[in-house]
């Protein structure tokens, strides 16, 4: 099971992409927000302009000022109040987190709630863009779980592809209540 | 028939094949003395006792289970039962059935020498001179024999090595609907899975023109053969031993 | 203490022919159900981890639930520690009277509720509603069967039994009472996308969530949701107050043991390794965080559970209710859940509804009613409930408190008597010679008394021979 990075960026694509997901790959003489921008170029078609888009955690929101994008977008950060804050994500476009984790043989990634972290960019937009560092990939739920319980969040959560429901007839239908489209940008960070 | 050694076997007949489909018995009897076998026949035997255990009716079962161990103590022989689901009842039920009243060694005595015929018959040697032509047939395994006794394949098995060409029926592992005395008390349900089990053979019938139903348990072709004879449709329905015998081909 | 299950007061006869008159129903059932147990079997056996990890999951709830009542005072302990509100209900009525209570302290007009069999075991919405409390179903196959006023008829896929012809119905009865227009058609994308959209504003106004619970982890207090759609993330992570019902066999040691159980659901229910959403609550929301209740409640329900921990039949509390045993049942495949008649449908719902609520005796009834004993149940179980031979004891049990009719009782204890001996076995073969006789009408029998009649109703039987194997054999090979 997944001995060394590669290895698990390899079955973590394969089990990602089997449930639908998409996934991009940060190029070798790329920065991180030049791939964002490719991401987001890719995501933004379809969603008419200008495209909102949830940019919430520090980092997310460091990297959004060195994105360039041909074509128009609003980015959505933190309002004066959180009710204000959750209307302002309830109707983006587009959600962005960090993933803590993921793991290689379900193709999940991990989200927690922390006081620069919220889950709704993963819920409430139809689209969703996970930046996953490829040093967090794990092989199985296991060690997943072992980390989660070790920092314990008030809330987490575990996303292994985009929202669904066969409730009607038994035919899958996506984007029952969360996101449609479910999308992971690999990149190394300089712990890799 | 020259260089097999000849084996004695018991002969459990079942209280189903015995009333209402002898010629099984016989073809059976036939199928096992071709194989080299010598069949006896304990005239005690009466019921496994399956059709009052699975209703809950636990010491009726009790009483027709020792009869079976008394009909057969008399002998060390192996017991070939012709029914998946019988052997499995001895196997499965006579341990938790019978421990307040038979030792374990007694019990076990009786439970490992039980065997359903084509288990039998899968572990002789075949007859020689398979068919020419492949004659198609549609195979329905009962559900005792799948998952009780675990034995999947040797139905299937013992009708290839006669050279007949076994089809499986769509939802194989779904129950017919027979399930003993439940066909009697809910007819309407256990009747709308004979039909679930009949549209399946429909199509083999029509995709494959199979020739003829095949099982090793007769409650499960007696209710499938039953519901089809009710609707009009004589389809042959046929128990296994009937096409192992050498005079049956 | 035993507890009460809700149940239908219609008789077995008119829920069975009701379930086998509706042919939509029992055609996406069939449909449906088959290919969920096709996706179980792929899913483990292309997944080397998945049965090692089961076994040692089904070794994690044993554990637990011989351990419960030091785990519930574990749980309490820790779920306290973190911000958290525990209450302990005996019965359904003690659960609804308590998250009533926190509804009205909290002056709550509006719920909204993710999937729960626990919620329907105790019929919370109807306790709410009686408050005054409006309530909506965010599941989409619930909130179709909510519309519609029934119950669920699926575990995993509550409102299998209707059609998008009937759903579509029911969400233009919801447009009208909203002044909005009809949909075009009936697509099953447009009606999901009608649903996220009517939905999406209850979410984001409703003052209080329910959840159940998948798992409930004692040593820190974390409870477990899996959800495919999403909707128990909305519900934890928005409206201010939580209340999370969990029954107590949900509570297991570790998040060791968690890891093994974890996969099992999704793998066994619909093949897949996760579900979508796996969402973990451990607390109230934080002050500096966004997401999450201010308030969070559980409720932890025995209703006649803890009744069976020490007992042969204990094995039913490791259910972690992911309906393989419903989608491989032959009967259930034919009559879907309604027919069951208890919140609880299949195997497992025969076997769970009549040992949570002895006093039922048409949950015990089931036991004869809704199988043929082919042990597919058994077989599927990933939690390796022995489920038929439980099936079978309650029939034993309905045989020994003398629940069947006296016709049929009869019926046993003679024929027993008669099998057990060879003259007594003989004896039946002349009476039944002679009978056949009285019966025959064109070389056909159309009617036999009793339990024999049963048969006859919808299939032939052919008679009994002239000569019988044993006769034959006496002939042939006689002394």
């Amino acid at each position: 099971m997944g001995n060394n990075v590669e290895e698990r960026v390899a079955q973590f694509a394969i089990n990602w992409q089997r449930l639908s997901g998409k996934i991009m790959r940060q190029d070798l003489q790329e920065t991180l927000g030049e791939a964002l921008s490719r991401a987001l170029e890719v995501i933004c078609t379809g969603v008419p302009e200008p495209a909102a888009i949830i940019a919430w955690e520090p980092f997310v929101q460091d990297l959004a000022r060195t994105v360039r994008l041909d074509c128009q977008v609003e980015w959505i950060g933190r309002r004066a109040s959180r009710a204000n804050s959750i209307a302002a994500m309830a109707s983006a476009d587009i959600g962005i987190n960090v993933a803590q984790w993921a793991v290689a043989d379900t193709g999940s990634v991990a989200l927690y709630v922390t006081p620069e972290a919220t889950l709704y960019p993963s819920l409430l937009p139809k689209q969703h863009l996970v930046l996953l560092d490829v040093a967090d990939i794990v092989p199985t739920v296991r060690e997943g779980l072992m980390e989660l319980r070790k920092h314990l969040p008030q809330l987490a959560k575990i996303i292994t592809g985009p929202s669904m429901s066969a409730d009607i007839e038994g035919q899958l239908q996506i984007g029952v209540h969360g996101p449609q489209s479910v999308m992971v940008l690999l990149w190394a960070s300089d712990r890799n | 028939m020259s260089g097999r050694e000849i084996s004695d076997v018991e002969l459990f007949v079942t209280c189903l094949v015995d009333l209402v489909r002898p010629q099984a018995g016989i073809a059976a009897v036939a199928a096992l003395e071709e194989r080299g076998c010598r069949v006896h026949f304990s005239d005690q035997q009466t019921c496994c006792g399956q059709f009052a255990y699975n209703a809950g009716h636990v010491d009726q079962a009790r009483a027709m289970a020792l009869n079976f161990v008394q009909a057969f103590e008399g002998s060390t022989r192996p017991i070939v039962a012709l029914s998946g689901s019988c052997a499995a009842m001895v196997v499965e039920a006579y341990p938790k059935l019978l421990k307040d009243v038979l030792s374990e060694t007694a019990i076990e005595r009786i439970v490992s020498r039980i065997v359903e015929l084509t288990q039998w018959l899968q572990s002789s040697d075949p007859l020689e001179g398979a068919h020419e032509e492949r004659i198609r047939v549609a195979y329905h395994l009962g559900c005792h024999m799948r998952r009780l006794l675990r034995a999947e394949d040797s139905g299937q098995e013992v009708l290839r090595q006669q050279g007949y060409e076994v089809v499986e029926l769509g939802d194989a592992d779904q129950c017919c609907g027979f399930g003993g005395t439940f066909s009697m008390s809910e007819p309407e349900l256990s009747t709308a899975m004979a039909d679930a089990k009949i549209a399946a053979l429909k199509e083999v019938r029509q995709q494959y023109g199979v020739t003829a139903l095949v099982g090793a348990d007769m409650g499960c072709l007696l209710h499938l053969a039953g519901r089809m004879i009710r609707n009009g449709d004589d389809f042959d329905v046929k128990y296994i031993s009937e096409l192992l015998a050498g005079g049956s081909r | 203490m035993s507890g009460r299950l809700p149940y239908d007061p219609r008789p077995w006869r008119v829920r069975r022919d009701s379930a086998l008159g509706n042919s939509s129903m029992r055609d996406t059932l069939q449909r449906v159900a088959g290919r969920l147990s096709k996706a179980k079997s792929t899913a483990y056996g292309d997944y080397q981890i998945a049965d090692k990890w089961r076994l040692a999951g089904v070794a994690a709830k044993r554990r637990a639930i011989s351990q419960i009542d030091e785990l519930v005072v574990q749980v309490i302990g820790e779920i306290e520690r973190h911000g958290g509100k525990v209450h302990r209900a005996r019965d359904a009525a003690e659960a609804v009277r308590c998250v009533v209570e926190v509804a009205q302290k909290n002056g709550v007009k509006l719920a909204v509720k993710s999937k729960s069999m626990v919620t329907e075991e105790i019929e919370l919405n109807k306790g709410l509603e009686d408050a005054g409390v409006q309530v909506v179903e965010t599941d989409l196959g619930e909130y179709i069967i909510q519309l519609a006023h029934e119950k669920p008829s699926h575990i995993l896929a509550p409102a299998i039994h209707r059609n998008r012809g009937q759903v579509k119905e029911l969400f233009d009865v919801e447009a009208d009472r909203q002044g909005m227009a009809h949909l075009a058609n009936a697509d099953i994308e447009q009606l999901t996308q009608f649903a996220r959209q009517q939905l999406r504003q209850e979410f984001l106004s409703a003052d209080m969530g329910v959840t159940g619970g998948n798992f409930l982890v004692a040593e820190t207090g974390t409870i477990v949701l899996i959800t495919n759609e999403g909707n128990a993330d909305m519900v934890t992570s928005l409206p201010p107050l939580l209340v999370s019902i969990v029954g107590i066999e949900k509570i297991v040691g570790t998040w060791d043991d968690l890891s093994y159980l974890l996969q099992q659901p999704a793998l066994s229910g619909v093949g897949q390794r996760l579900s979508s959403y796996t969402t973990f609550v451990s607390g109230p929301r934080d002050e500096s965080a966004m997401d999450g209740p201010d308030q969070w409640h559980v409720v932890l329900l025995d209703n006649g559970r803890r009744n069976l921990v020490g007992t042969p039949e204990e094995s039913i509390l490791s259910c972690i209710r992911c309906g393989a045993c419903l989608n491989v049942c032959p009967v259930f495949r034919q009559i879907g859940g309604h027919a069951y008649g208890s919140v609880y449908p299949g195997p497992i719902g025969i076997v769970v509804s009549a040992n949570l609520d002895p006093s039922m005796p048409s949950f015990l009834d089931l036991a004869s009613q809704a199988c043929s004993m082919c042990y597919a149940c058994s077989e599927v179980c990933p939690m390796d409930i022995p489920l038929a031979d439980e099936i079978l004891t309650l029939r034993n049990h309905r045989v020994k408190t003398m629940a069947e009719p006296l016709l049929v009782r009869r019926t046993y204890e003679m024929w027993g008597r008669l099998w057990s001996t060879k003259a007594g076995y003989q004896k039946t073969i002349r009476i039944a010679r002679l009978g056949q006789r009285f019966l025959i009408q064109k070389k056909k029998l159309r009617w036999a008394p009793g339990l024999f009649g049963g048969w006859l109703k919808t299939r032939d039987m052919p008679l009994i021979p002239p000569e019988t194997f044993r006769e034959w054999w006496a002939k042939t090979h006689g002394e």
